[in-house]
């Protein structure tokens, strides 16, 4: 081995060296925040730190950014198995039963309302419901979104439709999707399509709700789903519609191009969505869009729509609970809902915020933006114990494959059942 | 006698070339449609209204050019690190005979195999019994043992059709082993060489799990998770997003570029390529 090639080795060795003793001298000490979004949301989380900077010098905060959820959970599970969780961390209430139920969270309601900043009727009850484990107050919820139907008011126009009234039904719905989906060029083609959607358990929970059934047995005890009963065969068939009735892309057109891409672009008239929808909607200013309520059952006149919440979360094994409990307190009070609400992104779970112009805002889309508060008081939840994420990851390809080719011997309620089979016993 | 190629073969080599420049070409183009407008329904060659908005978008959204320099900083790291520890490796493999080697490489074959899923939490308790989590050290591990087992078997495929006489022949010339390796092993794989270097490049540049499970401070994130929140921002925003890839892209090709031509020397051994 030359001089030379010695050196770079060295070199090599003792930059690796380096890095570990440098990461070293600062693990310790700054609260750890971890958040998943995209690159908006987390440029908002950025802002949010900043803005706690300002009133809170002494903490330092590091923000942990990840992408997607599913990445943001693996990297969760990870640290807790290691015993080196971030000290906050956002979550979603339908994963978060997996971290309460293992005792690793800080339950956070009784200790905020004893340092005086946090009252719990400030927030909306649905979300502040659905983050209890066991009675306590476990995470404090951020914002509470819901399921709306997002339509394009040009493409209503155009179909000679008035826009979706408040109370409109199921046979409203399909018969809009029927005018809407058209072939505009006369070449054989559909152009515009009248719905598309996203297949997963959870968009399919508001219609079973809505048509009297429900999607487990126990909501905080489930044993078994009950996608099998006449209600939720009732809800399966109209959304079955959609697809028989050819006013959805086939699954080979939504592989190449699904739903929200075409809603963008002005090629599908209407989208089922929660919040998260609106800020890609808004990049597109040329657009024309607003949103409608879930539409409600024919009979019953049941308007059921299904609770998003993200809330934040402590690590029992946090060293930097005081820091933490500070950083929650700004987080979701008013200055800091303030900051999440203009990504549009999210619905504030703090009234005040909720009702304040950032989020009722005239001269932003969407102009009915009141629909998301509205649907609050319809909100129902699906259960959060600590196997729903499994159960969820099981069943949603089942929905997937029914929606666009259902077995014809086996309904989808019967295939989620055998999919499920023993998860829901799981320690 | 030097082999011309038909007109037929040129032109099926020119398809080929245009089917896989597509891609690229598309990549270069994408960018400059104005963040906002929807996906186009069809093949764009060209945005009504070309701008720059998206790079701009892509460099203020996340700290994209810091997760740049943060991801060269790990591959100028490894990248040395991994030929050096892989043609040692590759080396040793030669130099043994019979059982011993059969058995290591069917080690090297099993390490392989196994999912990165299945060592993630094993790993992360290692290194964070070592408190190595939240710096690069986990990133860069990989290279202290050849980078991939690939790379190793690649080394050992490489050297192996170097004749033996030539290694003893440095051998009684009072070469030691380190000798032997840097003055007549490496010289005769240099292209075999600038294949790992290239593919190492690729496997520590496009790094996805390792820099979101074991780095904690987002100014210390690499290039990959940053792609994926831009990726993340939905289909009106696509041209950021592919501003992003662009930019993170570049660098692979600058790699690809410089390796090009030792990839085209001949490796002087004595095997199906020799001479």
């Amino acid at each position: 081995m030359t001089k030379g090639a010695r050196k770079a080795a060295l070199v090599a060795m003792a930059a690796l060296a380096g890095c570990a003793l440098a990461g070293n001298a600062n693990a310790a000490g700054p609260l750890t925040l971890q958040a998943s979004g995209d690159a908006t949301e987390l440029a908002a989380y950025r802002e949010l730190i900043k803005a706690f900077n300002a009133v809170a010098p002494e903490i330092q905060v590091e923000f942990i950014p990840v992408g997607r959820a599913r990445d943001h959970m693996a990297k969760l599970a990870t640290g807790f198995a290691a015993g080196s969780p971030p000290d906050l961390f956002l979550v979603n209430f339908r994963r978060f039963g997996q971290f309460a139920s293992r005792g690793v969270l800080e339950p956070l309601g009784q200790r905020l309302t004893e340092r005086g900043k946090f009252r719990e009727s400030d927030y909306y009850a649905q979300p502040i419901e659905a983050f209890r484990f066991e009675g306590a107050l476990t995470c404090v919820p951020q914002n509470v979104s819901s399921l709306v139907v997002y339509y394009n008011v040009t493409l209503f126009k155009q179909a000679g439709l008035s826009p979706p009234s408040p109370d409109w039904t199921w046979t409203d719905f399909q018969r809009m999707a029927k005018v809407l989906t058209r072939d505009t060029d006369g070449d054989g083609k559909t152009d515009v399509w009248g719905f598309g959607w996203e297949r997963t358990l959870v968009r399919i929970a508001p219609m079973v709700w809505q048509a009297g059934g429900d999607i487990v047995d126990d909501l905080n005890k489930p044993t078994r789903l009950t996608m099998d009963t006449p209600a939720a065969k009732e809800a399966l068939d109209f959304l079955r519609y959609f697809a028989t009735e050819k006013l959805t892309p086939p699954l080979a057109d939504i592989k190449s191009e699904d739903y929200e891409p075409r809603f963008a672009r002005g090629t599908m008239a209407m989208a089922m969505n929660s919040r998260r929808f609106t800020p890609m909607l808004r990049a597109n200013a040329a657009l024309d869009w607003d949103v409608a309520p879930l539409p409600r059952h024919p009979k019953s006149g049941q308007a059921t729509t299904i609770l998003h919440s993200d809330a934040y979360c402590m690590a029992k094994a946090s060293t930097n609970k005081e820091a933490a409990f500070r950083f929650v307190e700004f987080a979701v009070g008013p200055a800091g809902s303030a900051i999440l609400t203009r990504t549009g992104r999210t619905v504030p779970a703090l009234k005040s915020a909720a009702l304040s112009s950032d989020f009722l805002d005239p001269n932003a889309k969407p102009r009915s933006a009141k629909v998301f508060l509205d649907s609050i008081g319809q909100m129902r939840r699906s259960p959060n114990v600590a196997v729903w994420n499994e159960i969820e990851t099981r069943v949603d390809p089942l929905v997937e494959d029914w929606f666009f080719n259902p077995q014809p011997n086996k309904t989808l309620g019967q295939q989620m059942l055998e999919a499920t089979q023993g998860v829901f016993g799981k320690p | 006698m030097k082999l011309r190629p038909g007109l037929g073969s040129t032109l099926a080599v020119w398809l080929v070339t245009a089917l896989f420049a597509l891609p690229m070409l598309m990549l270069l183009v994408a960018p400059l449609r104005a963040p906002g407008l929807p996906p186009p329904p069809h093949l764009e060659l060209w945005p009504a209204q070309p701008s720059l908005q998206s790079f701009r978008d892509a460099f203020s959204l996340v700290p994209l050019g810091r997760a740049v320099l943060n991801s060269t900083i790990v591959c100028l790291l490894a990248l040395p690190v991994t030929l050096l520890t892989a043609s040692w490796a590759g080396l040793a493999l030669t130099l043994l005979a019979g059982r011993a080697r059969r058995l290591l490489i069917g080690l090297l074959l099993l390490l392989a195999m196994v999912p990165v899923t299945a060592i993630w939490i094993p790993r992360f308790v290692m290194f964070n019994a070592m408190g190595m989590v939240g710096t690069y050290a986990p990133l860069l591990a990989p290279a202290l043992m050849g980078g991939s087992p690939l790379f190793v078997l690649l080394y050992f495929v490489a050297m192996r059709r170097i004749p033996p006489e030539l290694l003893e022949a440095a051998r009684m010339e009072g070469s030691g082993l380190l000798a032997i390796w840097w003055r007549v092993v490496m010289p005769l794989v240099k292209p075999s060489t600038a294949a790992i270097a290239l593919l190492s490049v690729v496997l520590f540049w496009g790094i996805f799990i390792d820099p979101l499970l074991y780095l904690r401070r987002e100014q210390q994130l690499t290039a990959p998770p940053m792609l994926h929140a831009l990726h993340l921002l939905g289909p009106t925003s696509w041209s950021i997003f592919l501003a992003g890839a662009l930019v993170v892209s570049l660098p692979v090709v600058l790699a690809f570029l410089l390796a090009q031509r030792f990839l085209w020397s001949h490796e002087r051994g004595s095997g199906w390529m020799g001479r």
